[in-house]
């Protein structure tokens, strides 16, 4: 019984947590590593949140521990393709060479273009979560930006 | 394609990996294999990860302002290329290149302070996780790894070598990491816990009790001081004339604190008493200086003492500091409010350092 309380209150103070870092920590993990791997290293690193939730939720900056974790989880599994060829080629809301034109940013800046343009997070969101300053943040979304543009012929 | 339309078909690619689950998250035990997996592949797979490494590096290049010194001081840039370490918010400072951490080394602890334990060697940075107790070796422009765990003080290390160590309970394990293995592993009657400097001291910003890490002895103190000979294996308790304490050493050179006042023994040289400076203090890792507190009416702030001469150097400006050594003879002396210097103690320059705060100044 004392161990059923404790799991009960543990799950009651992460729930709310979790329901606002899963999607920011999924969307920028899956940025980053790609559809499987960011979701995994999404899951690993909110796993170890629950199992650590006392210490976690004492930190300054969770969900940014979290995103580190979930980096830490994601190394050394390292697979070529990121994002997997749209379903249904030539469907007209995926673009076809958009996953591949991804793969080839860097993790960095992958991560800012899709977090920044993808979901209208503002530079000092993405520098808080990913431990970067808002410089860096905002020179990887100008360049990965520049290079998306151009690979994929986006009319400004 | 438009610029609107390439946002809307990002989002929509991410947004094709499930959400994840709170039921699965709470029934999930997170995988400890990725960890393993590292550190098993580390030797193979170094070399390729460098590359990815070194593009995840952030380069950050602020203006460095010479800052007025006393004489003899020189007005050039201090570092050279001895570079600068400190961690804060932004990553892993060395030198001009800001490298990320897996975690963070830094547990807030208050409004503008954190605590952690930061230690050089050679090739790069041994850190603490404070909220795992696990020990990371982090090669400069390489793949940071799990070395240790269960460390409640973290470690020391050797600037000049590749020798680090660290406590897990009451054992001493000894790390070489070059060669990415334990070299010693000891109980020990006295060990660092946590207390005392690593939970933050005067003038000491962050650290814990390792006076002296090498390829031939390591030297804690809190408790002690004890010295464990790496060539016998055995450990010996460092013996202080009576009514002194050892404040810091570097091979035998000995910083010794006496009723308030700082005692320099250097072998081959006369005893030197510094009636002003604080047993507060730091010898830099070539042993050559001590980066020490001078304590008097008019003036309360850093001072640096040539253990070769005996001469002391006025750091710039006279406010409170907080002192550690970087690489070299780079002492790091930060004025909380005012500024952040890096001053080369041999040519008596300094250079300002923008860090972001609060951040966390090597143990050395």
């Amino acid at each position: 019984m004392d161990v059923v309380g404790v799991v009960d209150g543990v799950t009651e103070g992460f729930d709310g947590f979790f329901a606002a870092a899963e999607p920011r920590l999924r969307r920028a993990l899956v940025a980053r590593y790609g559809l499987d791997r960011g979701r995994e290293a999404t899951a690993e690193a909110l796993a170890w949140g629950f199992e650590h939730w006392d210490r976690l939720r004492a930190m300054a900056n969770p969900t940014g521990y979290l995103y580190r974790v979930g980096c830490t989880k994601a190394r050394g599994r390292r697979r070529r393709v990121l994002f997997e060829a749209p379903p249904t080629p030539g469907e007209p809301e995926v673009e076809p060479g958009l996953a591949d034109a991804l793969t080839r940013l860097s993790a960095n800046q992958r991560a800012a273009v899709v977090l920044v343009k993808g979901y209208g997070w503002e530079l000092h969101e993405v520098a808080e979560l990913t431990g970067s300053s808002v410089s860096t943040v905002n020179t990887h979304v100008r360049r990965g930006l520049a290079k998306l543009r151009t690979e994929l012929g986006v009319e400004p | 394609m438009n610029d609107d339309e390439l946002s809307d078909r990002l989002r929509r690619l991410v947004e094709r990996a499930q959400p994840v689950e709170l039921d699965e998250v709470m029934h999930r035990r997170p995988a400890r294999g990725g960890h393993l997996l590292v550190v098993a592949l580390a030797g193979v797979a170094v070399l390729a990860l460098v590359a990815g490494a070194v593009a995840l590096l952030r380069i950050d290049r602020r203006d460095a302002a010479p800052i007025t010194t006393d004489p003899p001081a020189t007005t050039v840039p201090a570092l050279g290329d001895v570079p600068a370490v400190w961690y804060d918010a932004r990553g892993l400072h060395h030198g001009d290149v800001v490298e990320q951490t897996p975690v963070e080394i830094g547990q807030q602890v208050g409004g503008d302070s954190i605590r952690g334990a930061l230690a050089l060697v050679r090739s790069g940075a041994v850190y603490l996780d404070p909220a795992t107790g696990d020990v990371w070796f982090h090669p400069w422009g390489g793949e940071p790894r799990i070395v240790g765990h269960n460390s409640a003080a973290g470690p020391g290390g050797d600037p000049n070598g590749d020798t680090a160590a660290w406590f897990e309970g009451t054992e001493l394990v000894v790390y070489d990491t070059a060669i990415g293995r334990e070299i010693s592993r000891t109980e020990e009657r006295g060990n660092i816990d946590g207390g005392g400097p690593f939970l933050g001291g005067d003038h000491y910003p962050a650290g814990n009790g390792f006076l002296q890490v090498s390829a031939e002895r390591v030297v804690w103190t809190n408790p002690g001081p004890y010295s464990h000979d790496l060539r016998t294996g055995r450990t010996s308790e460092v013996r202080v004339p009576e009514g002194r304490y050892l404040a810091d050493l570097h091979d035998d050179v000995e910083l010794l604190g006496q009723n308030g006042a700082l005692v320099l023994r250097a072998p081959g040289r006369p005893e030197r008493r510094y009636p002003h400076l604080e047993s507060h203090t730091r010898l830099s890792p070539s042993g050559n200086f001590v980066l020490a507190v001078e304590g008097t009416e008019e003036r309360h702030a850093a001072a640096i003492v040539d253990t070769r001469t005996g001469e002391l150097w006025r750091v710039p400006r006279n406010v409170y500091p907080w002192i550690a050594w970087s690489y070299g003879d780079i002492a790091l002396v930060d004025h909380t409010e005012d500024a952040f210097l890096a001053c080369d103690a041999a040519r008596r320059a300094c250079e300002r350092l923008h860090p972001d705060r609060p951040f966390l100044l090597p143990t050395n």
